[in-house]
């Protein structure tokens, strides 16, 4: 039976996803989105670290720009969560208890044929409540539903665990407590008995049939002696031989139906990390909206009011949110005052193309964009060497790797690449780099100190190329706006200098001290 | 064999006993291949064998049959221990058609096999007669009988607390058939099989023997015919055949231990023998030290070599770490090899027949030998030369390191001097490139790279030494030599 709660054409296997990328984690501080989605669960948090990360995107290797039908069937089902929490969370509720139960019932590591047949009925019983339980909840609610994924889910259990099925599955379960085994064997290797074939046991009538014929054949009877220890447990060894293929069938229905169960609370488990960041962006005041799922084709993005989650639920009190349009640039260059919202601006975007992506809301009051194949981030490292050579080798290496995993249509987050070196030969390096990114498809968003790096990509734009500038603001309370502009030759790191170590004002009023180029 | 001889650790031979067989088994096969043949139609014989073999038709029936037999062999070992005569001689029978299977699977491959070898038309006649013979068939139908009947018992068992009912077999419903049939519908990809533990005693416990007994009153026709067959056809293994396996496990040994070289693309191929004591070889490597490169996934570097009837004396050198050693235990295995009637580690080769080769390498003295290394090395030289004959071949490397150079120079001098003399044939490594030089010696000496002339090429061939000292070329190997260190500055 299938969940397919958060993919049109398969279920959630948790352990088939790749583990995500770390440095897209560490450098847009996705810790504190799962956080707030997982809302102290540790389920939850292992099921969206993994999930999000890869969206909607299945196949071999995850790869590819996500399908726009299958985020919007994603969007569908995670709009239902957030307009009925309360049976997402019921559901989930109850798949970690069915499968919390089994576990209790397993305990030990051993696992003789009858322990196993005795176990498995026990936990075939249970399990079968549960799903009896899912499946009368999903009735109830049903008509608050409107996604394909969970009538979809609603009508399978309606039809598949109906009360025939139920009454015959634990007709057969209570059949399997008959301490009286029958079963058929032939001769196997050494004239051993095996091929047993357990038969159901002989009704009333049968069994006094039998009793007569044990009277009348005395001879081809086995009786064991209760005192004998060794002959005992030969009789256990056969008793288990008998058993070991329903043992198997038995446990192996349970183990189905515990991986419904499993798949099913891992599913929901990330419709209620959903449920739960929504509920916590809320609380901040931020808007969230679910865009509307467009094809790679057109790079760039329209939005308004963008912010970066993970940020507004570290701080206290409103964050700023940017308007941006990078509509039709492959190519969108940052430059501007230390502090000035450079790196957050990246983030938001970086974040809202993953959560897109997964079919998710994002943070910014409106957006437009195209589905992207992958997120691709490389920020300011302590490289882990004492030597710049080794640095710059370190960089380069992770460049490298970086490279590797960039396909057309992936968006490439490159923040201050190659800061470590001189400005000629980090722009040097970081222009081709870009220019090669930009050739190859991939969406990039660079922001950079190298004057020359920038200088050079306003004066031969690889192509459509936006560039914005982060403004210098009163003091040291930023208004974290960027805006269209071209870069200037100057950056502001002395005025946060001084504002932040020295304890000094801005000197300057912005821009004033430098003059444009281009 | 309980030791390698020292000249065959030399040129690293020891080495194969492992790549050959397990324990014992690798042991006795490479002393087989350590033994040089006397005559030349010997060598023949078996290189005849060998080709045969290379055939996937001949060598895969033989590969196959000697795994059924070692097969058969385990079978009948178990059953020896058994007491229940209705498990041992079960098993028996198994054994008896497992061999009977083989032998016939054997001789069909063989008979339509395009055979050349002396060795294998016998074998293919051998096994002709045998299965054609109204003995054999009786005893296969025998066989499929006995096992047919046993085929047929089907049992029914009641348990009932202590009691075990036996009963011919009825058709009642499969119990978990049914339960499969219900669970269907809700089965969805492949969870992991639950894992059942049956216990069980390796061999029949009391119990299970006195059900065997039931069932055995309860039909008894099959187990009187179990009894009766297998008493009436022993031995089982067919003694001739068994001599017949063990043979071409040897052969088969060789041919798996050249087969990752020559997957790697290096030619093993059948030398033809001289008899003017003249040598010729293409594409030359040292057979053990290639199989330790191609199972890294690295090059193997072969040379080719040419020494002409009156040349028995060869001197070669080169930068140490140059494959100079490599090379001289790639000529010791060839003659090695070639005298075994094996396929040599090089593409095409003459060679002359060997009564021995001995060696004369550096080796490390027991501490309580006060006469130190240069004795022990001249009381081993002393037994060899007793032993020389116009047919050894002395590989030297690096011979009286102990001494002086100059007493090395004088001492080999000497050493080759007195084999020339036996009219045995010697190549000698050294650094003494003086001894290159001698009249009536062939010098070969480590190829130099046009590009890089500090690199190492491990490639020889014939010309004279060319006086690369030791010190200089480990520098140049570095990089420090002066031509390399300006170049790197201008990078």
């Amino acid at each position: 039976m299938r969940t397919g709660l958060l993919f049109p054409d398969r279920d959630l296997v948790l352990d088939a996803l790749p583990a995500p990328d770390a440095d897209l984690v560490t450098d847009l501080e996705l810790d504190r989105l799962f956080a707030a989605m997982a809302g102290g669960d540790e389920r939850i948090d292992r099921v969206v670290r993994r999930v999000v990360p890869i969206g909607v995107r299945g196949g071999q290797d995850f790869a590819g720009a996500p399908e726009v039908d299958a985020v919007r069937y994603r969007q569908a089902v995670v709009l239902d969560a957030l307009a009925a929490p309360e049976t997402i969370t019921g559901l989930y509720r109850m798949a970690v208890e069915a499968v919390e139960a089994e576990r209790r019932v397993w305990g030990g590591a051993l696992r003789s044929a009858e322990l196993v047949l005795r176990r498995s009925v026990d936990v075939l019983g249970g399990l079968l409540d549960a799903v009896e339980g899912m499946r009368d909840l999903l009735a109830r609610d049903r008509n608050r539903l409107h996604s394909a994924a969970l009538l979809g889910l609603a009508d399978r259990m309606a039809m598949d665990l109906d009360a025939a099925f139920l009454g015959e599955a634990r007709g057969q379960l209570a059949r399997l407590g008959d301490t009286t085994l029958v079963a058929t064997a032939a001769l196997g290797p050494g004239n051993r008995a095996a091929g047993f074939v357990l038969r159901r046991p002989p009704d009333a009538r049968a069994r006094l049939r039998d009793r007569l014929r044990a009277d009348r054949g005395r001879g081809l009877a086995v009786d064991v002696t209760l005192h004998d220890q060794n002959a005992m447990n030969a009789l256990a060894e056969l008793r288990a031989q008998a058993v070991a293929p329903v043992a198997a069938v038995v446990a192996e229905s349970a183990a189905h139906l515990l991986a419904f169960c499993g798949r099913l609370r891992d599913e929901t488990a990330f419709l209620v990390g959903c449920i739960n960041l929504d509920g916590a962006l809320a609380a901040r005041g931020i808007a969230c909206g679910m865009p509307r799922p467009r094809p790679a084709a057109e790079p760039g993005l329209v939005a308004e009011r963008i912010v970066d989650p993970c940020l507004a639920l570290a701080v206290e009190g409103p964050v700023t949110g940017n308007a941006v349009d990078t509509s039709g640039c492959p190519l969108t260059v940052i430059t501007g005052a230390n502090g000035g919202g450079k790196s957050t601006l990246l983030r938001a975007v970086g974040v809202a193309t993953l959560l897109h992506s997964a079919g998710m809301p994002v943070a910014a009051a409106a957006l437009s964009a195209g589905l992207r194949d992958g997120v691709l981030v490389h920020f300011p490292r302590s490289e882990g060497a004492d030597a710049d050579e080794g640095r710059l080798d370190a960089e380069l290496r992770r460049l490298r790797r970086l490279v590797d995993r960039v396909r057309p249509g992936s968006l490439v987050l490159l923040n201050e690449p190659l800061s470590n070196v001189n400005e000629r030969d980090g722009s040097a390096v970081a222009g081709e780099l870009v220019r090669g990114l930009v050739a190859g498809g991939a969406e990039v968003w660079l922001v950079t100190h190298h004057h020359e790096l920038a200088a050079d990509l306003h004066a031969r734009p690889p192509g459509p190329t936006r560039f914005l500038r982060a403004a210098r603001g009163e003091g040291a309370s930023r208004p974290f706006r960027l805006s269209p502009a071209p870069p200037l030759v100057t950056s502001f790191g002395t005025d946060l200098w001084a504002a932040e170590i020295e304890g000094h004002g801005p000197r300057m009023a912005d821009g004033s001290d430098a003059g444009t180029i281009g | 064999m309980a030791v390698v001889p020292p000249w065959a650790a030399d040129l690293r031979l020891d080495e194969l006993a492992t790549a050959l067989g397990p324990g014992a088994v690798g042991e006795a096969r490479l002393a087989i291949l350590l033994t040089p043949l006397a005559a030349p139609d010997a060598v023949a014989y078996r290189q005849d064998v060998f080709r045969d073999l290379e055939l996937d038709a001949v060598g895969g029936a033989l590969r196959r049959f000697g795994s059924a037999l070692a097969e058969v062999r385990a079978i009948l070992e178990r059953a020896g221990r058994m007491r229940h005569p209705a498990e041992r001689d079960r098993w028996v029978l198994d054994a008896l058609e497992r061999h009977d299977d083989a032998v016939e699977e054997l001789a069909a491959s063989l008979a339509t096999a395009p055979l050349h070898a002396r060795g294998l038309t016998a074998v293919r006649d051998h096994l002709a007669t045998l299965t054609g013979s109204p003995s054999f068939s009786q005893r296969r139908s025998d066989v499929a009988a006995a096992r047919q009947a046993l085929d047929r018992v089907a049992v029914r068992l009641r348990i009932v607390q202590q009691q075990v009912l036996v009963s011919p077999a009825r058709d009642e419903p499969d119990l978990a058939e049914e339960i499969r049939d219900t669970f269907a519908r809700i089965r969805e990809g492949d969870p992991a099989p639950v894992r059942v533990d049956v216990f069980s005693t390796l061999d029949m416990n009391p119990l299970e023997a006195q059900v065997l007994e039931r069932v055995r009153r309860l039909v008894p026709e099959p187990f009187a015919r179990l009894a009766s067959t297998v008493a009436a056809h022993q031995p089982v293994i067919e003694p001739s055949l068994a001599r017949i396996a063990d043979d071409a496990a040897w052969y088969l040994a060789i041919l798996d231990l050249l087969a990752p070289l020559r997957a790697a693309g290096l030619d093993c191929g059948y030398p033809e023998l001289t008899d003017d004591g003249s040598l010729a070889a293409a594409g030359l490597f040292d057979l053990v030290l290639a199989r330790r490169l191609v199972a890294d996934g690295r090059d193997v570097v072969p040379s080719d070599v040419s020494v002409g009837p009156r040349e028995r004396r060869v001197v070669v050198t080169g930068p140490s770490q140059g494959g100079r050693t490599s090379f001289v235990r790639a000529l010791g295995q060839l003659h090695v090899l070639a005298a075994a009637g094996c396929p040599v580690p090089a593409g095409s080769a003459s060679v002359p027949l060997v009564d021995s080769v001995r060696t004369v390498f550096d080796r490390p003295e027991r501490l309580d030998d006060p006469g130190g290394r240069l004795r022990g090395e001249l009381r081993r030289i002393r037994g060899l030369l007793a032993a020389a004959t116009p047919a050894t071949l002395v590989v030297a490397n690096e011979a009286f390191a102990s001494t002086t150079a100059e007493d090395a120079l004088a001492l080999s001098r000497r050493l080759l001097d007195a084999l020339g003399e036996r009219g045995a044939r010697s190549v000698a490594v050294t650094f003494l490139e003086e001894l290159a030089e001698d009249p009536g010696t062939v010098s070969i000496a480590a190829t130099v790279d046009p590009v890089d002339p500090t690199a190492r090429t491990y490639r020889f061939t014939r010309r004279p030494a060319d006086g690369l000292a030791h010190a200089q070329t480990l520098a140049a190997h570095y990089g420090l030599g002066a031509d390399a260190v300006r170049a790197r500055i201008r990078r």
